[in-house]
């Protein structure tokens, strides 16, 4: 047994690329790690699979009873209103869209975030990085990917189950082009909205539940503003301001993040 | 150099102070035993030293660098008070994202070999949740040798063990300590235990270092001794030293005589060589007894 651990046991220190201690093999490391956290997570799945079955669900059940309730006649309906039918905002017709996977991606973030501090992983983490905007970097891109990947299963269901139930594809004013403009700049907008959601949930990191119930309540509260600010027949000039947007998002939110790591305690 | 330096380190906690004025050398390429009671400071200490908790004062150096430095930082190995692992991930997985976080290069063949080093290789598919304190334990120790690090800190790592985790464990740093010379700071309430391996020692206490001192200076407060009393030490150390070579004078008074297990012997001796014995016993003074006595000793006071 001692020999066999002796064998195992090689010389010299740690061979790691993150000793370089620079900051693209850092977040590299992080990255990968994050990404394999996140693709052996129920979470990503469940809310990727909720982001799908939404669209189903309102076009196929609130479409079946058009006479009573809000009617959801033309399957962009679900994506988005034209711009000037924010009006009714708080309206079921305008909830039930593709602006409820800010409010997704908010409890996606949150217990991803809660599961580092309530498993104790959070200890190796901050051990080996330093660094605190490691983690604000590396957790908001995984926040943004699973965003994006949200909008993509919510919006390739809603193209097929609106074939399936029949229901009109007229794009009106805003054209394929309108359309294709305001899925990206929602995608875009995760890039502000996710290190908003980070810098709440570290900062509520204490509880599991406090992160979980604070994070979705920011989520609750901005959500409408990805209403306003991307409708259907969005333009360049809306995409161009959403990457204007999600970049100082990303870098401001992020340095809260990381102020906020690094004036509190960790563990 | 010392691994880990403190000055006047301080942690206060809504105005407690948990750690006050700490000062702790950790030489390099040592094994640090870190005693104390519980609520003494040593996990607050160990948390301060890997950057999880904000010093309210004071300044911590490793390897001659303050603790902020990520390179120096990015050689340390943790286990403290729990592993941190996720429960519903398996065990393969919870040590392959360490050491993602890591950025090794070969993170499967890593993990293979530190759960081969602490004899948990056929564990690696169950989930962490469905293992026992022990597995959970020697898990962590696991985690922590990934990547092989240079100072490992190891906050109760014997918990919950049994003997052969215990021996698995403990033949495991030492021989990272004798063979890569990692330096390893180790806490743990299994003194006899923390005894086998530690090369110096630190006592904390109400958040305070109280003693720090090496294993040669701890195994001679420790040491198997006579402590005789009698009327005239002075005398007495003249008789004993015909028989005995290695003894000293006591503070507060009598005579210590190390190379003697039987106290009967040096009574009779000093009988008949005139002495009058007041007081004789013979004296076992293991990590343990020494560390109550010390702790009595500062009640005490």
């Amino acid at each position: 047994m001692q020999n066999a651990q002796c064998t195992m046991l090689n010389d010299g220190g740690r061979d790691t690329s993150i000793a370089s201690s620079k900051f693209t093999t850092r977040i590299k490391s992080m990255l990968k790690m994050d990404f394999y956290r996140l693709f052996h997570t129920p979470i990503f799945y469940i809310m990727v699979t909720v982001a799908a079955l939404i669209p189903a669900l309102v076009l196929s059940m609130v479409g079946a009873n058009e006479d009573g309730g809000p009617s959801f006649s033309n399957t962009w309906q679900v994506i988005e209103g034209l711009s000037g039918n924010t009006a009714g905002l708080m309206d079921f017709a305008n909830m039930a869209n593709i602006n409820m996977l800010f409010i997704f991606a908010a409890l996606m973030l949150s217990i991803f975030v809660a599961h580092d501090y309530s498993s104790g992983f959070v200890k190796n983490i901050f051990t080996v990085h330093a660094k605190k905007s490691d983690y604000a970097v590396s957790k908001s891109l995984v926040g943004i990917f699973s965003g994006i990947c949200m909008i993509l299963a919510y919006t390739l269901v809603t193209i097929i189950v609106g074939a399936i139930m029949g229901k009109s594809f007229d794009l009106g004013v805003a054209g394929i082009g309108g359309l294709l403009m305001c899925l990206m700049s929602k995608m875009l907008l995760m890039g502000v909205f996710v290190p908003l959601y980070l810098s709440v949930a570290v900062l509520f990191r204490q509880k599991l539940w406090m992160t979980i119930v604070a994070t979705f309540a920011a989520g609750i509260l901005f959500y409408p503003v990805a209403s306003i600010a991307v409708p259907l027949d969005a333009s360049v000039l809306t995409l161009l301001m959403c990457a204007l947007a999600a970049g100082i998002g990303f870098v401001g939110f992020g340095a809260l993040t990381s102020l906020i790591l690094n004036k509190r305690d960790l563990a | 150099m010392y691994a880990i330096e403190t000055q006047d380190l301080t942690k206060s906690f809504h105005g407690i102070r948990a750690v006050n004025g700490l000062n702790m050398h950790v030489p390099e390429g040592s094994i640090y035993g870190f005693i104390g009671e519980n609520g003494s400071g040593k996990s607050t200490t160990e948390k301060l030293v890997c950057g999880l908790l904000v010093p309210t004062g004071g300044q911590i150096l490793l390897f001659g660098k303050d603790y902020t430095d990520a390179q120096t930082r990015s050689q340390m190995g943790v286990l403290i008070e729990n592993p941190g692992c996720f429960p519903g991930a398996t065990v393969y997985q919870n040590l392959y994202m360490q050491a993602l976080n890591l950025g090794l290069k070969n993170p499967g063949l890593e993990v293979k070999r530190v759960l081969e080093l602490v004899g948990m290789g056929g564990a690696a598919g169950r989930k962490f949740k469905q293992c026992s304190l022990g597995m959970k334990q020697r898990i962590g120790v696991a985690q922590s040798l990934m990547g092989r690090p240079k100072l490992l800190i190891l906050d109760e790592p014997i918990n919950g063990l049994d003997a052969d985790g215990m021996r698995i464990v403990r033949e495991t740093l030492r021989e990272l300590n004798r063979r890569d010379g990692v330096t390893i700071l180790i806490s743990s309430h299994i003194l006899g235990e923390l005894s086998k391996v530690a090369t110096h020692y630190g006592i904390i206490r109400r958040g305070t270092l109280i003693k720090e001192m090496p294993g040669t200076a701890m195994s001679e407060e420790c040491r198997d001794f006579v402590l005789v009393k009698t009327s005239n030490d002075q005398a007495a150390l003249a008789v004993l030293s015909k028989k005995y070579r290695d003894m000293k004078p006591q503070a507060g008074g009598g005579i210590r005589i190390y190379d003697e297990q039987d106290s009967e012997t040096t009574a009779k001796f000093l009988f008949d060589n005139g002495i009058f014995v007041r007081e004789i016993a013979f004296n076992k003074i293991g990590l343990e007894e020494y560390y109550v006595k010390l702790m009595s000793k500062r009640e005490a006071a």
